[in-house]
């Protein structure tokens, strides 16, 4: 029962905001670039050349007005005003080159991250999916990925450029006229207060957005999955006034970012034109001393714009920026999170004892103890059998008695446990979990199934799918019959988790799926338990076929499959309290006889 | 969805935005001032160079101060009145936003199961989630910009006019002409950005379908297969992505360039005015500025067609949603003393038959039977029998003919599902439990009924009381994801629980303990029989053990009743009923 610590936090009180950009989450986004580097520098050469085109546009102009207009000279006006043209082309032309072959690039590069992320989440431990509702999870693949793209065509990357034109315009006009520029640059610092607070505030808002909607997502997707109870509850109403809660918070949140991203852009703008007067106020006195040209100043007021302009729209590309941001810091959980890769992957099998591990030989469990959650109660309180190749153990004991804990930490879905678990005499935590899920398969109560094929859902693509493999798993558990009678037979495209199908027939294609794994170890879990009783008839002898040949280890409700086993262990509070034959447990008359006397003396037959 | 009927998108959009008229009024009053005040201050620009570049500078520094005045007063104007008007815009666009996901949510909430047969979830959150997007910009920035250019567009020309008829002429030209180049770029652009959307869409379905199968993945270890598939769905994405980088940095710049090209352009011709005196420099100073001014819509304009386009296929989408016909039959209720009512005689199923959208085959054939208040009916059948089929046709999950199920004497068809489900309550055998506490999952649709139980005595009678103890933090623990931490039988109990925290007409159990233990059920089965607060219940299972102590069975076979009775009447008079319980009764009876 772990709660779910982020949606809990979220939920009731404001997220901390991180005030500091995570190098290393950028660090490792730009990683991603390097196969595409060619194009990256390319882009990066060409932002020389588009700085020179920028200076020369309104060096061109003063010169024209200095050399042309102001002393009435119309020769070589059209000549100048070519070459201003041409430098325009080439500006547009370096432009369009650089900023194609960098977008491009980060396409590539979120193309990767995204499949990236996407193999990282299918190699995720349980842990993750148990405190992580599936909408996060989608959110992080879409549109928090969606929020790095959009930064990136809004012009991530010709802002970079643009601050670096700016500060070569600063040079050229500071050499043109020191005194000039430094009113100018009076205001920088101005801009950067301005910039700085509401840049704060900003972050602020969009991290609480996401982090909203993200939640209102993650119960859109709930409610959706769950329409059916939410239907038959009537509960409409009342989902939708929770879910309002959610738009609602968004809504807030995104208002007041529009108040300070509105009041950002507008800011900046009157400051561009503010200027203007007072370069015009300072120009008067300076063009009476006579120490610059009117060229020069007109030159200054329209290169004001292009000094401007890069600081205005960084305060609207602010705003996707800010989406990137915040979504870096949330695709941060994904590399975070520890994949079962690397938690399995620490320490390597020497060779002999990978020889070991050819077949099955035995399942050694030593005092094991275990619980879900570092200070929750104990699940399994010392748990001790022997599983050898060839025998069959069932499990016995009522709900809650940890029988499915011991499933689930054999196939190591949770790895946590203390005491000594040995496959073939190798501890279990130190065998890849996928070495070890080729020793068994499981069947289980929980059916899933994928929107596609019936012999895809059998086979699942693995190395001996063809289609009399995928046959012969369906005949073992007389599935064959009813898919025979579908149409396109073992064509037959499954849709809603099999919803076209019947729940037991659902069951019974999963059930084929185990048996076409070929593992040598069955683990049962109440797999028969809503299958009704011809078909529990057919299930049986397909179980009776699995007894014959294969290791099994079943959670067991039902008799007959208990009588079919070695040994049975009876479960209670997470302690084995007896073990035994079905006949000497029930000489013993305790525990197990007990439960079985229950099972036996049942409703009366009037 | 008839092409007569349909609200156009312009309606639809608009019933949207009245709702906000006050806001965009105001906002559209100050979007006018803010173009005024940035037309007038070039003017004031201009003058003061021309008295700078007079000879009698020293004399006019007062006049000059004036129009320097003029510029930094405008100029803050400028900054209260763009802020205030883009909040104006803006914050209606985000209003808009909530009322069309909450409108979205809620029609959600009633669709029918034909309709998410239809539509898978991903897409469905994908369209909620991300399409919305652009539907919100179509209320914030596009009305916003299509009033700023509106003015812009017919402010700006009028003032260069006013300085040179024949210069403001040449300045129109190339405006059109990058504006026409554009106007194409951002018609591919559109058509590209409607297919990423669908591919994102699919990627999203795809994605949902692979997180909800996760187990099954990593179990069997087609790890490698799930991330082709998905791979191939990311390609699509990226190769989409680069044709319209494509078009957004070659084409769509060119609008940006059309600010300096009018420069240059007003320093050629009207440098050539002004050599022959028929221009000023302040004149020029001031056209130069409206250059700026006169591009800038067009910049926007091309925004605003793209975010149009986005906007209109996004409302699209949306609507894909919002336009879902409901059913009639929900939008006429019961007045409150008559659904109080409902349930006080008898639920009569005459005849029912039901055969599944697409099949041939009945599901169901001519069923009739009757419950009444104080009843307990059991139905019998095993896998495909039809058992879930009649559960889903008693609650109006599925449609039936009229004339088939009636409450009453009321037919249910007439009935709004809402006022049916006060009267019958279903509780399904793959329960769906939310990421919430236990308490919230219990409490699940019961705000408005009355009477409910103490928590702790409804999770007594579900088996659910030491378990739920034994949590971490008892009731108010979070259960998974659909419940994932817990196994099957709990996951039932609970949703027992949940079926008898309030009091009920008629309870609908489908095979609710089909993943429990013998023992368990033995107690579950004693509370639903001696201690429910139901009227009546309705217990289906598989397993006749279950069913003995219930009044009358059915028993159902290929969706037919083939047996009733009592239990003892049944053994006597249904072979198949024997067979089946002895078949069950070995199971339990070994030992004996």
């Amino acid at each position: 029962m772990r709660p779910s610590a982020v949606a809990e936090e979220a939920g009731t009180k404001p997220t901390p905001v991180r005030q500091k950009i995570h190098w290393g989450v950028v660090r490792r986004f730009l990683g991603h670039f390097r196969p595409y580097r060619g194009q990256v520098i390319l882009g990066l050469s060409l932002i020389p050349v588009s700085v020179i085109f920028a200076i020369l546009f309104p060096w061109l102009i003063m010169r024209i007005i200095d050399n042309q207009l102001v002393p009435m000279q119309s020769e070589g006006l059209l000549f100048w005003c070519l070459v201003l043209a041409a430098v325009l082309v080439g500006n547009f032309l370096a432009d369009a080159v650089f900023n194609y072959s960098l977008q491009s690039a980060a396409q590539y590069a979120i193309r990767d991250i995204r499949a990236e992320m996407f193999s990282r989440v299918l190699h995720f431990p349980r842990r993750y999916f148990d405190k992580t509702p599936m909408g996060v999870t989608l959110t992080r693949l879409t549109s928090d990925l969606e929020a790095i793209s959009e930064s990136f065509t809004q012009g991530l990357l010709s802002m970079i450029r643009d601050v670096l034109i700016t500060i070569a315009l600063l040079a050229f006009l500071l050499f043109i006229n020191w005194k000039l520029t430094l009113v100018l640059l009076l205001i920088g610092p101005l801009i950067y207060y301005i910039t700085e607070i509401l840049r704060r505030r900003l972050r602020d808002t969009y991290l609480r957005a996401r982090v909203v909607l993200s939640q209102g997502t993650g119960y859109l997707q709930e409610c959706l999955s769950g329409i059916k109870t939410v239907q038959l509850y009537n509960a409409e109403a009342a989902v939708q006034k929770r879910y309002a809660t959610y738009t609602e918070g968004f809504r807030k949140a995104q208002s007041e970012s529009n108040l300070y991203d509105s009041a950002l852009y507008s800011i900046i703008e009157g400051i561009t034109t503010v200027s203007m007067g007072l370069i015009i106020w300072y120009g008067s006195k300076e063009i009476l001393a006579a120490t610059i040209s009117l060229g020069v100043l007109v030159g200054f007021i329209n290169t004001l714009d292009k000094i401007f302009v890069p600081i205005r729209d960084f305060t609207s590309q602010m705003a996707s920026i800010q989406r990137a941001f915040a979504a870096f810091d949330h695709i941060e959980e994904i590399y975070e999170e520890a994949t079962e890769h690397e938690s399995s992957d620490r320490q390597h099998l020497s060779a002999a004892e990978r020889g070991q591990l050819d077949r099955f030989q035995s399942l050694e469990f030593e005092d094991v103890r275990f619980r879900y959650k570092a200070d929750g109660p104990w699940v399994l309180q010392g748990v001790s059998f022997c599983l050898n190749r060839g025998s069959k153990i069932a499990l016995v004991g009522s709900t809650g008695s940890g029988k499915s804990t011991i499933l689930r930490l054999l196939t190591k879905t949770y790895v946590n446990y203390e005491g000594s678990i040995k496959l073939n005499g190798i501890e279990l935590s130190r065998i890849p979990k996928a070495e070890v899920g080729k020793f068994f398969s499981l069947m289980q109560q929980e059916v899933f199934l994928f929107n596609e094929s019936i012999a895809f859902n059998i086979g699942l693509e693995r190395e001996a799918s063809n289609p009399n493999f995928v046959k012969d798993a369906a005949r073992y558990v007389y599935a064959d019959e009813f898919i025979e009678r579908l149409p396109g037979k073992y064509d037959f495209v499954l849709q809603g988790n099999g919803g076209n199908l019947s729940a037991g027939q659902g069951q019974l294609i999963a059930f084929a799926r185990a048996i076409a794994s070929g593992s040598e170890v069955v683990m049962l879990d109440e797999a028969t338990s809503s299958v009704d009783s011809v078909t529990e008839q057919l299930i049986q002898k397909a179980i009776d076929h699995v007894f014959e040949d294969k290791t099994v280890i079943a959670i067991a409700h039902r008799l007959s499959t208990i009588q079919h086993s070695d040994e049975i262990l009876v479960l209670d509070g997470g302690v084995i309290v007896e073990r035994g034959t079905h006949g000497t447990l029930m000489a013993k008359a305790g525990f197990y006889a007990n439960l079985v006397q229950k099972l036996d003396s049942g409703p009366d037959p009037a | 969805m008839t092409a007569t009927a349909r609200e156009s998108n312009a309606r639809f959009f608009f019933r949207y935005i009245l709702h906000h008229k006050q806001a965009y009024g105001w906002g559209i009053v100050f979007i006018f001032l803010t173009n005024w005040l940035a037309v007038s201050i070039p003017l004031y620009l201009g003058e003061s160079i021309d008295l700078l570049s007079s000879d009698a500078l020293g004399q006019q520094q007062e006049a000059l101060m004036r129009s320097i005045g003029a510029v930094v007063l405008f100029a803050l104007l400028m900054v209260v009145t763009r802020t205030v008007s883009r909040v104006l815009f803006f914050n209606p666009g985000r209003s808009i936003e909530r009322e069309l996901k909450d409108d979205a949510f809620a029609k959600l909430t009633r669709m029918q199961p034909a309709f998410y047969r239809e539509h898978e979830t991903g897409t469905l959150i994908s369209i909620v989630n991300n399409d919305i997007n652009g539907v919100r910009a179509l209320a914030g920035i596009v009305m916003l910009q299509v009033f700023n250019i509106l003015f812009a567009l017919s402010l700006t020309p009028l003032k260069m006019y006013q300085i040179s008829p024949s210069l403001t002429l040449y300045c129109i030209f190339p405006v059109l002409i990058t504006f026409a180049i554009a106007h194409k770029g951002i018609a591919f652009m559109r058509r590209m950005m409607r297919l990423r959307m669908v591919e994102l869409q699919e990627m999203s379905s795809t994605t949902v379908g692979f997180l909800s199968g996760i187990e099954v993945i990593k179990s069997n270890r087609i790890q490698g297969w799930a991330e082709r598939a998905f791979d191939r769905e990311n390609d699509k994405i990226l190769d989409r992505s680069l044709r319209l980088t494509l078009v957004r940095t070659v084409v769509l710049p060119i609008i940006a360039y059309t600010d300096r090209l009018l420069k240059v352009l007003i320093l050629a011709v009207g440098g050539a005015y002004l050599i022959q005196a028929q221009l000023t420099l302040g004149d020029l100073t001031a056209l130069l500025s409206y250059a700026a001014l006169l591009a800038m819509p067009f910049i926007s304009l091309g925004m605003v067609f793209s975010a149009w386009q986005t906007g209109i296929v996004s409302l699209e989408s949306m609507r894909r949603i919002l336009d879902q016909p409901e059913h009639h039959r929900d939008k006429v209720h019961l007045p409150p003393e008559k659904r109080e009512g409902l349930f006080s005689h008898h639920l009569r199923v005459e005849d029912l038959s039901y055969t599944y959208p697409g099949s041939d085959t009945p599901a169901l054939s001519n069923i009739s039977f009757e419950i009444k208040p104080g009843q307990m009916v059991g139905v019998l059948g095993k896998v495909g029998s039809g058992k879930t089929t009649l559960v889903n046709c008693l609650n109006s999950y599925l449609e039936v003919a009229p004339g088939s199920i009636f409450i009453d004497g009321v037919d249910i068809t007439t009935l709004s599902r809402q006022d049916l489900r006060s009267a019958v309550r279903t509780i399904t055998q793959d329960p769906f439990l939310f990421s919430d506490t236990v308490t919230e999952n219990i409490q699940f649709g019961a705000d408005e009924l009355a009477d409910p139980l103490p928590l702790e005595q409804a999770l007594h009678q579900s088996d659910m009381l030491d378990e739920v103890r034994q949590f971490p933090e008892q009731e108010s623990t979070l259960v998974g994801e659909k419940g994932i931490l817990l196994s099957g039988g709990q996951k039932q109990r609970l949703s027992l629980c949940r079926g008898l925290y309030t009091p009920c007409k008629l309870m609908v159990l489908d095979n609710v303990l089909s993943a429990v233990d013998n023992e368990t059920e033995r107690f579950l089965l004693d509370q639903i029989f001696n201690h429910s607060r139901s009227v009546a219940t309705l217990i289906i299972s598989h397993r006749a053990t279950v069913l003995e102590k219930v009044d009358t069975i059915l028993v159902l076979n290929a969706g037919r009743i083939v047996a009733r009775g009592s239990h003892a009447q049944l053994l006597q008079s249904s072979e198949e009923y024997r067979h089946t319980w002895r078949l069950q009764q070995h199971d339990n009876g070994v030992v004996a």
